[in-house]
């Protein structure tokens, strides 16, 4: 029986810039990929002697190697950052259930991601990319506070817009001289292309202030519960429903979630 | 008792009546005959659930913090270690005296459950106050005794009875206030050898549990962010074991050093029966031994042993 | 059904092949220890630590560490090898145990050091011939002499105890020493008399019917603001509580060399759900008292079919400012009601 809570250990192989707060980093296992995972999917990522935490899986399992992007907020997610090429962490997961695959398939994707929000889509987004032909038309709809905020510019501005049916925006809260693009909040986007509902499923994530008011546009603009998918944050420790602390009302994020439909998530107390 | 339950719920009426105060802390009746939780009144209609017996031992001094937030005045019914630990809030300005209105009642000392479960046992158990003292019925038989037979310790020793801080007073004096030396316990610890005295406390300490009781019902533990709370940095880490207890104790019983108002509700609220208030004792005689005589919680203004800075302290800081 | 005498315990206790866990006194009360030559206390109820320490232990660590270079060394604990006689449990604590294993022995992930000690513990469940003032277990259909599915049932007649196995390895156990005698008729009838009085001794009682709907209807009732005013956010109620499984995980570490353990940890406390950022879904002890009645009451009996509580009366013996759980749901029976 192998105890989930002890780590494996995997090494730094690249460690991107996002953001002055964001940085995307590269894992290798000894034997290549830590684990198997699915996008939406997340892992604990420590460093034995500060602590763990949780992180979505930014990267697709079409790719080679398993990358998370971490915002730099505290203890662990500090001591991460300092992480130089070739060093060692500790990885255990995969966690959570991940985007439902099976329900996407075929259909229309409309992805809302806010800041470091778009790290668990962009796994799903390369997923869906890497398997063209399952997916209908993919419109992403990306915010963030300002232009040094954007994260994936690459992804954003060359690799994703250049895929047939793909069709990308981003805005920012506030522009400076080198934005040329849309200036305003993501929602204010979100209506101006008024994307149509039928036989399309949106999905969002960002801060919860975000997404209450994406939510609450889509529902203008005629989505059903049951066609828009959210993720959601919780303090963890465990990952694996035991230690607790991630509940809403019976159900344990770690296992349960973090991906809920809205359909899903009215059938749970009000405790988010 | 009946008789200041009786008044307890009228004068409760009455100012809450009057908007003296908006709402009222006392004790209600618990679902054991040895039981007497706090209690929280927001109506004149409720008063009913107010009651006074040998069990009001909780105390109600540290709800008050959750209150400074509320609207309006608190009412507060205070024993004599209520307004102590009252007196004690106000010295760290953790708590505002204009938003409380304190009754004072006079207390003949609180039961210790246990003293009247190994006299009569456990279960139906009645106790009704005679002339004499109190008359026990249980499961084992009915005793005669006098209260202070079956009395808590701290009440044996208790040296202000009645409330040393009101705004008005239910009744005359109770009981008659202690004289003797408070630190006779403190003295017989003091007598073992050291080796004697670390075996003790670290049998005692090793049962802890570091459920935090102690320190959630001390009304000297006040801070509004507890050092054992924080992770940031993490002071003290959550395993349980001999040396973290120990240093849990250590920090918590220095950090009370002439502050303790000897409540002893730490001890009360202890599951695994460590015996805090000997620790309490102990400190609290150190304190008195250095500093000069010194009784916290007498006075909401009192110039505290281990907080005043005199500028001509023979003590460098450095 | 087979009798021994309580003077052979000893011999039986010798026979085990593993450690052996009798209640002893402890503080104000009981505990469990391991055997150490003294019989347990005769006048023994039941202990305030419940024996989920044994097998889920307050402080447990999981792996040492050691930072060499770029490179992190990782040495997991060596597990519990030994087999684990538990004597003495009460029926109450056997179904605390129970619980645990929905929890720690199924869904998608094991949890490996309980499930290890677990699949190597033997139960040894002692029947109460009494229950405490605040015992309830009659409320969530358990008997307070007698635990479905346990090793052993024993009951205390004064000079023995009688043994009834109710699993395939408590029989082996049972049949392979020779320290039993068969029981009497007589004492059989014994045994039965004393397991039918115990159940009339648990004067207390909770509503249970239909709790779990009524709670999942009443989430923001006003009722959770009244219960929650006195409770001083201590952990005693959940580190007390035979079903509690809450944990937080920890490290502790000197230059780059440490462990990781896990400890106990409580929803009652305030950084318990805190978030970076300072959010906290569950800000106040209003949410928290909610969040530990409705696991018991609500979301155990959702996930698990079963009540979260077992009625062991820890509870409320030990707040000290005594929330009563069954008084609690009267209270909410009440609003239900309404
Ligand atoms: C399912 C899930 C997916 C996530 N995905 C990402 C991601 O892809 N990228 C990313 O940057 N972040 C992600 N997070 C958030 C990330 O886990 C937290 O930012 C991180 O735990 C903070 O740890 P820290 O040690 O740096 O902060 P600390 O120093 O521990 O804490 C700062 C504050 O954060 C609180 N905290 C500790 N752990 C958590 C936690 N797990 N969640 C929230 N608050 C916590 C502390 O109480 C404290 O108030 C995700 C969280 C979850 C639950
Ligand atoms: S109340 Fe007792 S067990 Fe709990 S932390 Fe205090 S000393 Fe330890
Ligand atoms: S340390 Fe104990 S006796 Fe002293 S004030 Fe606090 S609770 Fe009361
Ligand atoms: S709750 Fe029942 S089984 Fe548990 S100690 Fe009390 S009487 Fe015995
Ligand atoms: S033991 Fe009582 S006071 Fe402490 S957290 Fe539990 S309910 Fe609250
Ligand atoms: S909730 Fe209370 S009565 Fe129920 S099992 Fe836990 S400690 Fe025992
Ligand atoms: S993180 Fe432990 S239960 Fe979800």
């Amino acid at each position: 029986m192998t105890n989930e809570l002890i780590p494996q250990v995997a090494k730094v192989v690249a460690v991107r810039r996002e953001t002055s707060d964001v940085k995307t980093f590269t894992f290798r296992g000894e034997g290549g990929l830590p684990f198997a995972y699915m996008p939406g999917q997340c892992a604990m990522v420590s460093l034995p002697s500060v602590g763990e935490a949780m992180f979505s899986i930014t990267s697709s399992p079409t790719q080679e190697d398993m990358e998370f992007s971490i915002k730099r907020v505290g203890l662990v997610t500090e001591a991460l950052h300092k992480l130089t090429l070739g060093q060692a962490v500790g990885v255990r997961g995969p966690y959570g259930n991940g985007f439902p695959l099976e329900m996407l398939q075929g259909k229309d994707l409309l992805f809302i991601g806010g800041g470091i929000g778009l790290a668990p889509l962009r796994s799903l987004i390369n997923y869906c990319l890497d398997n063209r032909a399952d997916y209908g038309g993919v419109d992403i709809i990306y915010g963030a506070r300002s232009p040094q905020d954007l994260v994936f510019t690459d992804e954003l501005f060359e690799r994703w817009p250049k895929v047939e049916g793909v069709q990308v925006q981003t805005t920012v809260d506030v522009g400076d001289e080198t934005w040329q693009g849309p200036v305003g909040v993501v929602t204010k986007l979100l209506e101006e292309l008024n994307p149509d509902p039928q036989g399309r499923i949106a999905i969002t994530c960002g801060p919860p202030i975000m997404i209450k008011f994406v939510l609450r546009t889509l529902a203008k603009l005629g989505y059903q519960d049951d066609q828009i998918i959210t993720t959601l944050e919780k303090r963890m420790k465990c990952g694996v429903g035991k230690c607790g602390r991630c509940n809403i009302g019976g159900k344990y994020i770690c296992v349960d979630g973090p991906v809920f439909t809205v359909a899903q998530l009215r059938d749970l107390p009000d405790e988010l | 008792m009946q008789r200041i339950t009786d008044k307890m719920r009228k004068r409760a009426e009455e100012l809450i009546a009057e908007g003296k105060a908006v709402r009222f802390l006392g004790w209600e009746k618990g679902s054991f005959w040895w039981q007497s939780p706090p209690v929280e009144i927001k109506e004149a209609s409720q008063t009913g659930r107010l009651n006074w017996d040998l069990f009001c031992t909780a105390n109600l001094a540290k709800y008050l913090q959750q209150m400074q937030s509320a609207e309006g005045k608190t009412g507060v019914f205070v024993k004599g270690c209520d307004a102590r630990g009252i007196n004690r809030l106000l010295r760290d300005g953790a708590i505002d005296r204009d938003k409380t209105y304190l009754v004072g009642i006079p207390c003949p000392g609180m039961i210790d459950p246990d003293k009247v479960r190994s006299l009569v046992g456990d279960g139906e158990v009645t106790i009704t106050q005679t002339e004499e003292g109190l008359s026990l019925q249980g499961p084992l038989g009915s005793r005669k005794v006098a209260l202070d037979e079956v009395a808590l310790d701290k009440c044996l020793t208790c040296r202000h009875p009645e409330p040393v801080i009101y705004d008005e007073l239910l009744e005359g004096a109770a009981r008659e206030a202690f004289t003797g030396d408070p630190y006779e316990e403190a003295r017989e610890l003091e007598d073992l050898g050291s080796d004697e005295r670390y075996d003790y406390w670290a049998k005692e300490l090793s049962r802890c549990i570091r459920c935090y009781a102690c320190r959630n019902v001390c009304p000297a533990c006040n801070c509004i962010q507890c050092v054992f709370d924080m992770d940031r940095p993490n002071w003290l880490d959550g395993a349980t074991n001999l040396s973290n207890n120990q240093v849990y104790q250590m920090i918590r019983f220095m950090h009370v050093a002439g502050r303790c108002i000897d409540c002893g509700e730490c001890e009360r609220a202890c599951p695994m029966g460590i015996p805090l208030r000997k620790l309490a004792a102990k400190v609290d005689k150190d304190v008195n031994e250095l500093f000069g005589p010194f009784e916290a919680g007498l006075d909401p203004e009192e110039k505290l042993p281990l907080g005043t800075f005199d500028p001509n302290d023979p003590d460098s800081f450095e | 059904m087979k009798a021994i005498s309580k003077t052979a315990l000893p011999d039986l206790f010798a026979a085990l092949k593993g450690r052996v866990y009798v209640p002893v006194r402890e503080g104000k009360g009981f505990g469990f220890a391991p055997w150490d030559g003294e019989i347990w206390p005769a006048d023994y109820q039941n202990t305030i630590v419940p024996p989920k320490q044994i097998l889920f232990p307050q402080t447990e660590d999981l792996y040492s560490f050691r930072m060499e270079g770029e490179d992190i060394a990782i040495d997991p604990a060596s597990g519990p090898e030994e087999p684990i006689f538990i004597f003495g449990l009460r029926p109450c604590d056997h179904k605390g145990i129970e619980l645990l294993d929905l929890v720690f022995r199924q869904g998608p992930y094991l949890d490996a050091p309980y499930s290890k000690r677990r699949d190597n513990t033997f139960l040894m469940v002692l029947g109460c011939k009494e229950g405490l003032p605040t015992c309830f277990c009659t409320s969530f259909g358990l008997e307070p002499a007698f635990a479905p599915g346990a090793d052993w049932n024993m009951w205390d007649l004064g000079e023995v105890l009688l043994i009834e196995p109710g699993t395939a390895k408590g029989k082996e156990l049972l049949d392979g020493l020779e320290l039993f005698r068969e029981a009497t008729e007589e004492e059989v009838s014994q045994a039965k008399k004393l397991r039918d009085e115990a159940r009339e001794t648990i004067t207390l009682q909770a509503p249970v019917e239909g709790i779990t709907e009524g709670l999942q209807e009443n989430f923001e009732h006003p009722l959770w603001e009244e219960v929650a005013r006195k409770c001083l956010e201590c952990g005693a109620c959940t580190y007390l509580c035979p079903t509690c499984h809450c944990y937080d995980l920890q490290s502790t570490s000197v230059l780059g060399q440490g462990k990781r353990f896990r400890c106990w940890d409580s929803c009652m406390y305030c950084n318990y759900t805190l978030m970076a950022g300072g959010h906290n879904p569950r800000p106040t002890k209003r949410e928290r008292v909610r969040n530990r009645f409705l696991h018991k009451l609500q979301y155990f009996p959702e996930n698990h079919g079963e009540f979260g509580c077992v009625g062991c009366g820890r509870c409320l013996q030990n707040c000290p400012v005594h929330m009563d759980i069954t008084r609690f749901m009267a209270q909410a029976k009440d609003v239900m009601a309404k």
